[in-house]
């Protein structure tokens, strides 16, 4: 799905991201942890195709980003909730939607379909600026979820959201997993990360560990204990 | 199809938007309403003090313009500090003496106007009276000399004095016509482009400080669409809000308009386009609205310079360039010639040029900036 092969990203004469290799497989869901200036957002970016590579490739469903073309098949939330205040909650489905390309009937079916998933049926024809933060999250979640991609990239997807409405979030992501779609989220919280199929641990721009929650943690104790040792180093 | 989607999103959000709606059509027509009643209000009659006039003077003086008699220079000029004259006239060895108060313009100019009026009128008067009493003479003199020789003698006709009172025509506007009228085509111009400056560039800089650029970004959507789709968008406000304005100017303000009024929308539509497009593109080097707010004073107030309010024949040659450089200059230009001159197309075509070569321009460099958010 993702394939990351000595990719760095510098911005004038800061570098953010330093030959960082990874690849990421069908169905899974991988975490990116990292304390936050770590560079995981830049990572995301990159990933969409928001930005052009300093150095090394980015290939995202066997095409090089950054490519417009590859935007269909990837959902993104971004670390912001980035939406219309000014309008509902259907009008933003509806407004992201269409820029995906998707026609009247079957947009109509899906706008229906990830209000339902997210619980805000209910709530569909308030406007944005009435709602409340964690809503507003799910409504991201929502949009991100609209044209049914196979790739979903969620930056700090549960941040600021109470508890239960994180645990829902996460039963929605194993969810979408067993539908064959493939999740790469980014956390710097640790009891998300041991949830996830795989992490990748970036520090200072680069990628400095991967491998399973449990493996991680047979051999350094546990995620956090990885970077503080990777620290010192 | 995505500027569709764009433009109809656009439009949505503005139409639940009810006090931006309220700003972009009321704002410009109250901000010229009280223009035109500030400008209107100002008045040209002046009081004229007098100190021992002849008497014919004194008449004729009247017959022009409020006058008031004193018995002394000393009391007039006293009148005159008090601002209850404008302009002080005595008489010494038969030469009238004119005193201005001088700290009003418009009212000095109209006093010495009078003043100037009053003065031909008694030497036209004088002329005649002296030609009445010469006519008088000769009749004499020929009936004396008809009387001596017997004989009878033609003499010509005295000749009416050459200059007679002048018959002044416009070529264009009319007597009538006030500060307001010079100076309303150039404000039309100014407050559409302002109102459309502002609303545009602070919608779309939301759009990049609330992280929904970027969002939209992430979609397959072609950079030109979200451009085109801000334009068609804003387009229709801007054209009910244009139409307002000149509906307002020239019908409710009674301001002389000679012109097509169609070809004057249609100047109007192509200044709000430059301001839609330079809105957009400011807000592309701008963080927040504060900063965007700080290019008024920098790139809109200018122009109001060079719109045609002042005249420009004697600037220094660099003046002259960065006249050449606003937008502003251009439709000040045509929109004046429609209005006040009642030029047509072939007229004030290079002004439409010039100003769809700014939108043109702005679009392109708009595009571009938004490569930074997008490479692709």
């Amino acid at each position: 799905m993702i394939d990351v092969t000595h990719y760095s990203q510098t911005f004038g004469k800061r570098t953010v991201l330093t030959d960082v290799q990874f690849s990421i497989g069908r169905g899974e869901i991988v975490g990116l942890i990292g304390p936050s200036g770590s560079g995981k957002t830049t990572l995301i970016k990159s990933l969409i195709g928001l930005q052009q590579p300093t150095t090394g490739t980015i290939t995202v469903l066997g095409t090089r980003q950054p490519s417009l073309a590859q935007a269909e098949k990837i959902g993104y939330m971004a670390q912001s909730d980035a939406l219309y205040e000014d309008l509902t909650a259907r009008g933003n489905l509806k407004y992201f939607g269409k820029l995906y390309g998707l026609k009247k009937a079957r947009l109509r079916a899906r706008i229906e379909t990830v209000l339902e998933f997210v619980d805000l049926k209910k709530d569909a024809d308030r406007p944005i600026h009435q709602f409340s933060g964690g809503m507003k999250r799910r409504l991201s979640l929502a949009i991100a979820l609209i044209h049914e991609p196979s790739l979903l990239l969620l930056d700090e997807p549960t941040v600021g959201i109470d508890p239960a409405l994180k645990k829902t979030f996460w039963h929605e992501f194993e969810q979408l997993r067993q539908s064959g779609v493939t999740v790469l989220v980014t956390t710097h919280v640790m009891d998300e990360a041991e949830r996830c199929d795989r992490l990748l641990l970036i520090q200072h721009g680069r990628l400095i560990e991967a491998g399973t929650p449990d493996d991680l943690i047979q051999r350094f104790g546990s995620i956090d204990e990885a970077f503080i040792q990777k620290e010192r180093v | 199809m995505q500027t569709l989607t764009v433009a109809e999103r656009v439009i949505s959000q503005i139409f639940r938007d009810k006090r931006t709606i309220a700003m972009m059509f009321l704002a410009p027509l109250f901000v010229l309403f009280l223009l035109s009643t500030i400008l209107g209000s100002s008045s040209d009659d002046v009081t004229i003090g007098t100190v021992d006039l002849p008497a014919s003077f004194q008449d004729t003086l009247k017959t022009k313009t409020d006058t008031r008699t004193f018995t002394d220079r000393a009391t007039g000029v006293t009148a005159m500090k008090d601002r209850e004259i404008d302009s002080l006239i005595t008489f010494q060895q038969n030469q009238p003496q004119i005193l201005i108060e001088g700290g009003d313009i418009s009212k000095n100019v109209a006093a010495l106007q009078v003043i100037q009026e009053t003065l031909i009128t008694i030497q036209g008067q004088q002329t005649s009276a002296a030609n009445t009493k010469l006519t008088a003479a000769v009749k004499q003199l020929q009936q004396q000399l008809t009387q001596l020789t017997n004989q009878t003698f033609e003499t010509p006709q005295p000749v009416a004095p050459a200059v007679t009172k002048p018959d002044i025509q416009f070529l264009y506007g009319n007597p009538d016509a006030e500060l307001f009228d010079q100076i309303a085509p150039a404000l039309m111009g100014f407050f559409i482009f302002l109102f459309v400056f502002i609303i545009a560039g602070v919608s779309f800089l939301r759009e990049r400080s609330s992280g929904t650029l970027e969002r939209t970004l992430a979609t397959p959507l072609k950079r030109s669409s979200i451009v085109f789709g801000y334009f068609v968008g804003f387009f229709l406000f801007v054209t009910i809000q244009t139409i307002l304005i000149q509906l307002f100017i020239v019908n409710v303000l009674d301001v002389t308009q000679q012109g097509n009024y169609f070809l004057l929308l249609f100047v109007n539509l192509l200044t709000a386009s430059v301001a839609l497009s330079l809105g957009l593109l400011l807000s592309s080097f701008s963080r927040t609205e504060f900063q965007l707010i700080q290019f008024i004073p920098l790139a809109i107030v200018p122009q109001i310079f060079f719109s045609g309010l002042f005249d420009l024949s004697d600037a220094p040659l660099w003046v002259e360039v960065i006249n050449r450089l606003m937008p502003l200059t251009y439709a000040a230009h045509a929109l004046q010639n429609i209005m006040t001159r009642g030029y047509g197309l072939q007229d004030i075509w290079v002004d439409l040029v010039v100003l769809a070569g700014f939108v043109v321009l702005f679009v392109a460099l708009n595009m571009r900036a938004l490569k930074k958010q997008r490479p692709v």
